[in-house]
């Protein structure tokens, strides 16, 4: 597909220059050798080094446990769910939520402090990993209506705001995003130690369960 | 390695070339030794001259190694020995193999990489002067000379055993090297073709060039104020900028950024402002007129072959006529009884990155009819069938800017400076583009990847680049189409000039040719067809596309009407100052 263009412009006094010297310059090779079938160069060309050969691959990173930032759509996953007990401590002014394995939250039945929370695994446009916790069986319209967003994030990119003044999370979903979330390899529990690795009470040992005792 | 040459001559050659000629004025002597035979000629000018051909076997059987081998094939094409057949330039093996690590290309330094030394490094700069007085020498002065001469032949000899076993190590071993050797034959005979120039007006502007910049400035300063008193003025740029609304990046101390680069970004991102960036570039890179330009009126200058990382030419953006801001490019015309064919590929980044990812979709909007970034733009849904360049140039624009990010990872930023539109949008546009790319940008991630784990990446013809300790990204992203584009003209070049074609310069994605009048039609077939055929060593069902215009005698080079309005203001000034 090609285009010849003639270039309209003002004439200028004729110049007397020759013909270039590399005209009348002997060659030992061209054209004869050209004109012959010229050069190969697909004897250079070498395999694309890349084709195929992804030998790389994202690792997880750390999953938030926290809602998604109310500024970032996000999707949920039906088998990236599932229930736990979690107790959320204040340590130097910053909040930790730690994983009660079910053994010692059923040997600390009265604990009020632990709590049973449905997690649900959310995935940001952006690639943000979140743990979206909300209480389960919860009858607040807190609960009702996170359960409403994650579960319409099944099938749309939604961003989730909180309205203080009705008391529950606005649910805006994107109409204009067609795109597929990219979603990691990594199962529920796998992303469940990711976001808890180092942060998982599993005896009465713990020094948070000794510090909820008042023993350290 | 070298088992199928009957002779591995290395050679030098000590000799006087005034800038802009086509051939040296004066080959002083020459000193070769086959390292096969261990036989050295030791030739002074004279004795050079006597013989019709070369001395020393030159033919197919034979390896002709030098260090910069345009100096050594202009020398030959002087005596009339014509070209060997097979070339080994070793500084371009050694800048392949350093390539990415910042050495230079210098044979000394080349030596140094090795870890040796040369026998005259001290020497050097006195006998180059001494060569470059020219004849007659004495008997003595020649023995001198011949015996400098010969101390580089002694340092090819040194360093052809450690270089080889580089060249080894790289991606098209030997072979490779010789198509480089093969494109530096290229590059010898477009040097000496040279860009034919309205010799008149050239040295019209030679002797009125301060007048010229005066007058470029007093029409910059009407247009845009900023040049009160004849001097450039940061406040009334800043005057200038604020009432026009035009975003502009500061230095750490405050400044406005005035560095060449960024006149030239916001000169296209910002149409109204493109005058003063091409004025600010004049005055910066021309203060004085420093194109060098021969006896017979013809621009030649170093074209500094492989001498970028991608291996790109990179020749002087002041000596290089086509290299100079576009008004200047008005020079170029070719001369009574011929016709220069500009020819030059269509959207080839593009192109490049549909063939080398295999993205179909960025194929589809190439061979699509009508425009690709409009067709692009359908695919993404922002258009229908009936855009064309007149109803949207502002989404064509748009759409340009977000390929060009593509190619190199250019930051939402500068991507929404240059769509002169907000960040979010620029978000978003670059969000959808990703989407309906996905194969290009997966290709990147994975040529990246595999750049990082192997510290090194190469072109699908060999061009090798090594990772520094501090890579840059965005480089690395941008290289293999950078470095392909490079070998495709590189391919073509080498065509050309071997199938008799007088090319006059190469230029990033373009060639401009000289061909007799009367037969340029035929020639823009024939080159355009050599131009598909060039790329097409890559393979693609998809041809690239390729545009050419016609410059006939007493027609000039003229880029666009700006730099056509630029041209005949700097004639007014001549004409207006007597010149």
């Amino acid at each position: 597909m090609s285009k010849v263009k003639r270039i309209a412009t003002d004439v200028v006094a004729g110049n007397d220059e020759t013909k270039p010297a590399s005209e009348v310059q002997p060659d030992s090779e061209s054209p004869k050798a050209a004109a012959s079938g010229g050069y190969d160069w697909s004897s250079l060309l070498l395999p694309d080094d890349a084709e195929g050969d992804l030998r790389t691959e994202e690792v997880l990173g750390v999953p938030r446990v926290k809602r998604p930032p109310n500024t970032q759509f996000f999707r949920c996953r039906k088998d990236l769910a599932g229930n736990m007990n979690v107790l959320d401590m204040e340590t130097d002014g910053e909040r930790v939520t730690y994983l009660v394995a079910p053994t010692v939250a059923k040997q600390l039945a009265d604990e009020t402090a632990i709590k049973a929370k449905q997690g649900r695994v959310c995935l940001t446009r952006e690639g943000g990993l979140y743990l979206w916790l909300r209480s389960l069986g919860g009858s607040d319209t807190w609960s009702q209506s996170a359960a409403r967003v994650t579960d319409r994030a099944e099938s749309n990119w939604v961003r989730a705001t909180s309205s203080r003044s009705l008391s529950e999370y606005k649910c805006k979903v994107a109409t204009g995003i067609d795109d597929e979330p990219n979603w990691p390899k990594e199962s529920f529990i796998e992303i469940l130690q990711a976001a808890f690795e180092g942060k998982v009470i599993d005896s009465l040992e713990h020094p948070v369960v000794k510090q909820l005792h008042g023993l350290s | 390695m070298f088992q199928n040459y009957k002779s591995i001559i290395c050679l030098d050659f000590e000799f006087r070339h005034d800038d802009g000629e086509a051939l040296p004025n004066e080959v002083v002597c020459c000193v070769a030794k086959d390292l096969v035979t261990g036989k050295t000629w030791r030739l002074s000018g004279d004795q050079c001259r006597a013989f019709p051909v070369a001395p020393y076997p030159c033919g197919r059987e034979s390896l002709f190694v030098c260090w910069n081998a345009v100096a050594e094939l202009t020398c030959h094409m002087a005596l009339g020995w014509g070209m060997p057949a097979n070339v080994l330039d070793l500084m371009v093996c050694h800048m392949a193999v350093v390539n990415g690590l910042s050495k230079k290309a210098s044979l000394v330094e080349g030596l140094k990489y090795h870890g040796m030394g040369h026998l005259a490094e001290n020497e050097k700069e006195e006998m180059r002067n001494f060569a470059m007085r020219g004849g007659p020498y004495s008997a003595n002065e020649m023995n001198d000379l011949l015996k400098y001469c010969e101390t580089d032949v002694i340092a090819l000899e040194q360093i052809l055993p450690p270089i080889s076993r580089e060249i080894a190590k790289l991606p098209n071993g030997l072979e490779g090297c010789l198509a480089w050797g093969r494109y530096m034959k290229a590059v010898t005979k477009m040097m000496i073709t040279g860009v034919p120039l309205d010799r008149r007006n050239y040295h019209r502007l030679l002797e009125g060039w301060q007048g010229v910049l005066r007058n470029l400035k007093s029409k910059a300063h009407d247009l845009y104020g900023v040049y009160p008193e004849g001097t450039f003025s940061f406040k009334a740029l800043e005057r200038l900028l604020y009432s026009a609304g035009i975003p502009w990046k500061r230095t750490p101390s405050g400044r406005l950024d005035d560095s060449g680069d960024y006149w030239k970004d916001q000169g296209k991102a910002y149409p109204e402002l493109k005058y003063l960036a091409d004025v600010k570039r004049t005055l910066r890179s021309h203060s004085e007129l420093k194109l060098t330009v021969g006896s017979d009126g013809r621009n030649r200058s170093s074209l500094f072959p492989f001498r970028t990382k991608t291996s790109r030419n990179a020749p002087s953006s002041n000596r290089f006529v086509m290299n100079c801001p576009s008004w200047m490019r008005a020079m170029v015309t070719p001369p009574e009884g011929r016709a220069l064919v500009v020819s030059d590929y269509s959207a080839e980044e593009p192109w490049l990155m549909g063939v080398l990812a295999g993205d179909k979709a960025i194929l589809d909007a190439y061979a699509n009819e009508g425009d690709f970034y409009l067709n692009i733009a359908r695919r993404m849904g922002l258009c229908d069938l009936e855009a064309t360049r007149k109803t949207h140039p502002d989404l064509r624009g748009k759409i340009k800017v977000l390929v060009l990010a593509a190619s190199y990872g250019m930051g939402t930023q500068s991507a929404a400076t240059l769509m002169q539109t907000g960040e979010s949008e620029a978000i978003s546009l670059m969000r959808k583009f990703r989407q309906a790319h996905k194969t290009y940008f997966d290709w990147v991630k994975v040529k990246l990847d595999a750049t990082w784990l192997d510290r090194s990446a190469h072109t699908r013809f060999g061009w090798p680049i090594n990772v520094p300790p501090e890579p840059n990204e965005r480089s690395f992203m941008n290289f293999p189409l950078q470095a392909h584009g490079a070998d495709i003209l590189r391919i073509l070049c080498c065509d050309l000039t071997e199938n008799g074609f007088s090319v006059c310069y190469p230029l990033h994605d373009a060639v401009g040719v000289e061909v007799d009048l009367g037969t340029e039609k035929e020639a823009v077939t024939e080159i355009e067809s050599k131009m598909v055929n060039a790329a097409g060593w890559l393979g693609s069902d998809v041809p690239i596309q390729v545009e050419s215009k016609i410059i006939l005698p007493g027609q000039r080079y003229i880029d666009d009407d700006q730099a056509e309005q630029q041209w005949e203001e700097a004639m007014r000034a001549l004409e207006e100052a007597g010149v």
